[in-house]
């Protein structure tokens, strides 16, 4: 079976800074250059290796789950995996569809209706228009935004945004998931009907890339785990040794 | 996603690569044309100009055949400049091939379109830094056609739907503009030589296709960097926030357009026969916009002072195109140089042949505009298709 997703030693720099040259920097930087005076700090001297030989292959139907303390990299190796940036260094490649649910409720216009914001989101996702209407009723009703859906979203709660994320998930049908904290929204309820609909997901062979500090979801969810510490594996593995592997690093670090 | 490179990609990307020579070649051809005949503004065609033969267009076909091939031998020498010689060596071999074929074409006619040539080639290498096939990225932007139509209407509707005159701020401000100036150009100044045509339908034939180019380009500036917050959660084609910029533009413009067709009427202007190349006129306008907003577009995302400096250039750009004044009114040698450098006096100038005087544009005057339109969109959509994975990178 050829893997639908294969990372092969992904390594991702950013700049150190944020740099957003104006003009004037730009032509002060022209200028020294000219001269020859290179000794300007530039972001080159600086690297910040968000990411380091980051290597995995998932089949259909794998579900990964990626776990970490903030600042590891778990996010950045899934908006490299949905394409939203490319590698530094490395070779990616996703085979199929992939719907990214990376922070739900993001990407959302605060001043349109939720009507209009489920609709822009889905075709964002590449959903065709009718698909939507035909889905619209079921969106609505897993949302139980009520009259509220016809509402700016800038008056919703958020988790009132979360739950209009959450439910345009409902109407994709990909072959692979990538899933960002999506159960930091929402009351008990509506998390176990999140989880039903991951659920379904993973009934459908769906591929399931999946980031919680949620130890507990991780375990019910992916057979497999990835660890990330300071942008490198610390270990990969069946997610219960690296769960029992990770708590225990974590606690020694916190009873220090 | 990145796909593997399967014998059918390869071919895509050499049916781009031929693409992209057939332009080259066929750009560097229209310029000569128009280098030799020296054609200037509003002249109608002359007996000087014969219609190009079909035997060009084949030359230039066999032309971008040749490039392929040489750039298969060429391979060894990697990428870029693979393809800058393998240009060079169609440019060369469609060069000797109309010395001997066409007599028509002048020794110095053959020597001004291969330096056309390599000029244009090296204008799209420059900008095009990566292979990427042009019909993958058409095909998943065609997939998400709905997502356009859906983003212009929400857009056009919430601009509107918040103001008390709602849709009719669409067409108050320019026409507000033109009515002011035509009083003043009509009563305070002495009037321009213009013909016998109302002034108010003079400015207006260039005022409405000048609102549309300077509404999208302005736009055009910001259509990336306002939606940075998204770009960076989510995938999908970039183009499309330029798309939909340009898409506004064009639904403000349906609108002056009507509203310029009243006022015609009321002073006496009806629409006439020549209508029929308003769309063709319109299509080269729309390519030539297309490739200034996805590169402003883009540029403004690196550099922020691309927006204030693009405005700049606009309002200087609106006195270089003869709007308010017939090109005639210059002396020669600048009305060359305005019609030139600034692809929309030429257009203007079209525009207002059919909608004021009744008679088909000059198309040869057109050649510069066409190429630069062409040249500018297939290679600003390629350099941006190529790094449109680093905007997320420029939080």
């Amino acid at each position: 079976m050829n893997p639908v997703i294969t990372v092969e030693n992904v390594s991702k720099r950013y700049r150190f800074q944020s740099y957003r040259p104006s003009l004037r920097q730009e032509f002060g930087q022209m200028v020294k250059r000219l001269v020859g005076k290179t000794d300007q700090v530039s972001w080159e001297e600086k690297p910040f290796w968000s990411l380091r030989n980051i290597s995995f292959t998932l089949n259909a139907g794998d579900s990964l789950g990626i776990i970490g303390p903030n600042g590891a990299g778990k996010t950045t190796l899934l908006r490299l995996l949905s394409g939203i940036i490319e590698p530094t260094e490395g070779h990616i490649e996703v085979v199929g569809n992939f719907a990214p649910l990376i922070g739900l409720g993001a990407g959302f216009d605060h001043e349109r209706t939720g009507r209009e914001n489920i609709y822009l989101n889905a075709a964002i996702q590449g959903v065709p228009i009718p698909q939507i209407d035909r889905a619209m009723p079921d969106i609505i009703e897993f949302t139980e935004l009520g009259e509220f859906i016809d509402r700016p979203v800038k008056i919703y709660s958020s988790g009132m945004v979360g739950r209009l994320g959450f439910a345009i998930a409902s109407i994709l049908t990909p072959d692979i998931v990538f899933l960002d904290e999506v159960f930091s929204v929402g009351d008990i309820g509506f998390q176990s009907k999140s989880m039903e609909r991951i659920l379904a997901f993973k009934e459908r062979k769906t591929t399931l890339v999946f980031i919680s500090h949620s130890l507990d979801a991780v375990q019910k969810l992916c057979a497999r785990t990835l660890w990330l510490e300071h942008g490198q594996v610390q270990m990969d593995g069946p997610t219960d040794a690296v769960v029992a592997a990770y708590q225990t690093a974590r606690a020694v670090r916190e009873g220090m | 996603m990145t796909q593997s490179k399967s014998s059918a990609a390869y071919a895509r990307l050499y049916l781009n690569d031929a693409f992209t020579y057939g332009l080259v070649l066929l750009g560097g051809l229209l310029v000569a044309a128009q280098l030799r005949l020296k054609v200037t503004a509003g002249a109608a065609l002359g007996d000087s100009y014969a219609a190009q033969p079909p035997i060009l267009a084949l030359l230039v076909v066999v032309g971008a055949v040749v490039s392929v091939v040489a750039q298969l031998f060429l391979q060894s020498r990697t990428g870029r400049w693979g393809r800058f010689w393998a240009g060079v060596v169609g440019t060369g071999v469609l060069a000797a091939s109309l010395l001997i074929l066409t007599p028509e074409f002048s020794q110095l006619q053959v020597a001004y379109f291969a330096l056309a040539s390599v000029g244009i080639g090296v204008i799209i290498l420059r900008l095009t830094p990566n292979r990427y096939p042009l019909s993958d990225s058409l095909h998943l932007l065609w997939r998400n056609r709905g997502l356009l139509a859906l983003w212009v209407r929400y857009n056009v509707v919430s601009r509107y739907s918040q103001t008390f005159l709602g849709i009719l701020w669409i067409v108050m401000l320019p026409v507000a503009t033109s009515l002011i100036l035509a009083f003043v150009f009509s009563y305070i100044f002495t009037a321009r030589d213009i013909g016998d045509a109302p002034f108010i339908t003079f400015f207006l034939s260039g005022m409405m296709y000048w609102t549309l180019f300077m509404q999208g380009v302005t736009n055009g500036t910001v259509s990336i960097v306002s939606k940075l917050g998204l770009i960076n959660q989510i995938y999908f084609p970039r183009e499309i926030l330029v798309l939909v910029k340009l898409g506004e533009a064009l639904v403000d413009f349906a609108f002056i357009f009507v509203v310029t067709l009243v006022i015609n009427a009321l002073v006496g202007v009806y629409p006439n026969f020549n209508y029929i190349y308003l769309p063709v006129l319109l299509l080269i306008q729309l390519v030539l916009m297309l490739g200034l907003m996805m590169l402003v577009g883009y540029l403004t995302v690196l550099v922020r002072d691309i927006q204030q400096l693009t405005a700049v250039f606009i309002q200087m750009m609106f006195y270089l195109t003869p709007i308010m004044y017939p090109v005639d009114i210059l002396t020669e040698n600048l009305a060359e140089l305005v019609m030139f450098l600034n692809p929309m006096a030429a257009l203007v100038n079209a525009y207002r042949d059919v909608m004021v005087y009744n008679r088909a544009p000059d198309f040869v005057s057109l050649y510069f505009p066409i190429v630069l339109a062409v040249v500018l969109c297939y290679s600003g959509y390629m350099f941006f298709k190529a790094n449109e994975r680093k905007l997320a990178d420029f939080r």
